[in-house]
């Protein structure tokens, strides 16, 4: 299995953490390279634009420099960092459209339209293609993020639930749901049952 | 010690923590445990499939993001963040680089300062502008002044505060003006402003492009409301701290009568009187491109005062705070003839000073607060000095004894 998300020893990122709250601008420039990726990958899945997407993550990044005892008592320190971009992003997603009103999902749906070049990077890859735009057509945004947490980033259940600002059993029934959305419109041949047997040889 | 697996479904397996768990982060223990499964036929193959499949498509569908982005987003931050450093500690002072340099131009010219160049080209530069339209230092009448489209507006009160923004609009002492703003957008042709502050008066200019000039007394200062894409240019007749934002693509270029400097980003002070005869330029830090107009180009290192005459140009090392401490309300001197460090104080206190014609030998160092009164000032010089002096009418008659 070649699975692999970006997750780091926990011991290690809580010692990176210590260094940072002492001043070290090494461990700073560290916990970027760590997370930015994931941010910003996030965000794209979001259909963010990429304008919006770096000032969220510059303004979070900034505020924790000048504002780092903010990390002193931060158990999850990923979980922290995608859930402030994540607030940063929508506020100024929200403030470029304009709306009154803080609706997500509304806000979310408005650009179905530029969707599949953004998470679609390579034209050659027609099985992810397919998939995402599957993804897209099928799933609100609220289903696709939290599968996006959950599958993509590998984080666990309560952390997609503190992220999304739902309840644990709402996040597993959010979940539940969308698989079971995606089952009933895509036809995963059996063929690729051989898949499994290299897999688990 | 199995979960009823048999009757999962691949939405079950996909909320099943060890499940996806074990397909994240795959390890002997938990490969061998499915396997187990799969082979007892303990579950439903297809679904688990189904959710396999599902798990590592979305795994897959991860967008990609670039390493450039990444890289120069990075830089954007720590730019970001040494600007709040020195925000902190400096103020506005040092907000945009460590460049400052001081220029003092002081200029001998006829009394209006008319040379009339032949006009070349449709659109006017701003050094035959300023020939055309600049008055002397002299001629400035009591109020600060502010020129533009042939309107002109008087503002009360010894300091004012001029403010331009991205789009040309002005505000003046804090409040918008709408009538005086720029009308260039017809055509092409710059709209060129001026400020005008008389001696006794001060001013803070800034400038479209976020520059900020601290205008000392007896100051012109002719700049567009909005400046071109690819220059800055301004011209100065008097004295100016200035803060130039930093804008590699648009070289900042401030014009005097007797020589340009050039720079791209920095913080400098001119001073450009049309009654004086020497032009000199100090730098604080980082460097900047003098060229006088009848001389060649020289750029000038920190802590140097670059001096220009018609005879001759001088560089030597000096002491920067004696040549911009008046911005900030001081004037601090350093083994200064008292006749200039009394030439400044009339200009700034807008009085006449009556000097003997010989030269007394005295030089004197100081810091004096440009706040208090001239009186106690004078004052304070006769002390450290054998100076003495009367008032009159606002004339002040100085003797050596």
């Amino acid at each position: 299995m070649k699975y692999k998300t970006t997750t780091v020893d926990p011991h290690n990122i809580h010692c990176l953490r210590d260094e940072f709250l002492d001043g070290s601008e090494g461990a700073y420039a560290k916990i970027y390279n760590l997370y930015v990726k994931d941010l910003y990958a996030f965000g794209l899945s979001l259909r963010a634009k990429s304008e919006l997407i770096e000032d969220a993550i510059q303004d979070v990044f900034v505020e924790i420099y000048t504002h780092r005892h903010n990390l002193q008592n931060v158990d999850n320190i990923k979980s922290y960092f995608i859930a402030a971009f994540r607030n940063r992003l929508f506020f100024l997603m929200k403030k470029e459209s304009g709306t009154t009103e803080f609706d997500e999902k509304e806000m979310l749906g408005l650009k179905e339209k530029d969707s599949e070049e953004v998470w679609i990077e390579k034209e050659e890859d027609d099985e992810k293609n397919n998939f995402v735009k599957l993804l897209y057509a099928e799933l609100n945004p609220h289903q696709r993020e939290a599968l996006y947490h959950r599958f993509v980033e590998g984080l666990t259940l309560e952390e997609v639930a503190v992220i999304m600002k739902i309840n644990y059993q709402s996040a597993k029934n959010l979940i539940h749901r969308s698989i079971k959305k995606l089952k009933s419109v895509s036809a995963i041949s059996f063929l690729t049952i051989f898949v499994l047997v290299i897999c688990f040889k | 010690m199995f979960k009823e697996y048999i009757k999962y479904q691949s939405e079950d397996f996909l909320t099943d923590d060890y499940f996806v768990d074990s397909m994240l982060n795959p390890t002997p223990e938990n490969e061998k445990y499915w396997k187990v499964l799969i082979d007892s036929e303990k579950l439903n193959v297809n679904e688990f499939i189904s959710a396999y499949m599902t798990l590592k498509n979305l795994h897959n569908a991860k967008p990609e993001v670039p390493e450039d982005k990444i890289n120069a987003l990075w830089e954007r931050i720590e730019t970001k963040n040494e600007f709040n450093n020195r925000k902190v500690k400096y103020f506005k002072r040092l907000r945009y680089t460590a460049v400052a340099c001081s220029i003092t131009a002081i200029v001998g010219m006829s009394m209006f300062g008319l040379f009339k160049n032949n006009e070349v080209g449709k659109i006017q530069n701003i050094a035959d502008f300023a020939e055309d339209n600049i008055i002397h230092t002299k001629q400035l009448n009591g109020k600060i002044e502010l020129i533009s489209n042939e309107q002109t507006l008087s503002i009360v009160g010894t300091h004012a505060s001029v403010e331009y923004d991205e789009s040309g609009k002005v505000k003046v002492n804090k409040e918008t003006i709408e009538n005086i703003q720029s009308k260039n957008s017809t055509n092409n042709e710059p709209v060129y402003n001026q400020l005008r502050v008389p001696y006794g008066k001060r001013a803070y200019l800034t400038l479209s492009d976020g520059t900020s000039l601290w205008v000392n007394t007896g100051t012109t200062v002719i700049y567009p409301s909005k400046f071109a894409k690819d220059r800055r240019e301004i011209y100065v007749s008097g004295e100016v701290f200035a803060e130039v934002f930093h804008d590699a693509s648009r070289p900042f270029i401030i014009k005097t009568e007797k020589l340009d400097v050039q720079v791209l980003g920095t913080v400098f002070n001119v001073t450009a009187y049309n009654d004086d005869k020497e032009t000199n330029v100090v730098l604080v830090s980082g460097s900047v491109n003098v060229k006088p107009k009848n001389g060649k180009a020289t750029i000038i290192k920190p802590n140097q005062l670059f001096a220009y005459t018609e005879q001759a140009s001088t560089l030597k090392t000096v002491d920067v705070e004696n040549y911009t401490s008046w911005h900030e309300g001081n004037y601090i001197f350093k083994n200064e003839p008292i006749e200039s460090v009394l030439l400044r104080l009339s200009r700034y206190y807008n009085v006449t000073m009556k000097l003997p014609s010989s030269a007394s030998g005295i030089s004197c160092s100081g810091k004096l607060e440009l706040k208090d009164d001239l009186t106690q000032l004078m004052n304070g010089l006769t002390q450290i000095s054998n100076m003495s002096f009367t008032v009159k009418d606002n004339e002040y008659k100085v003797k050596f004894e």
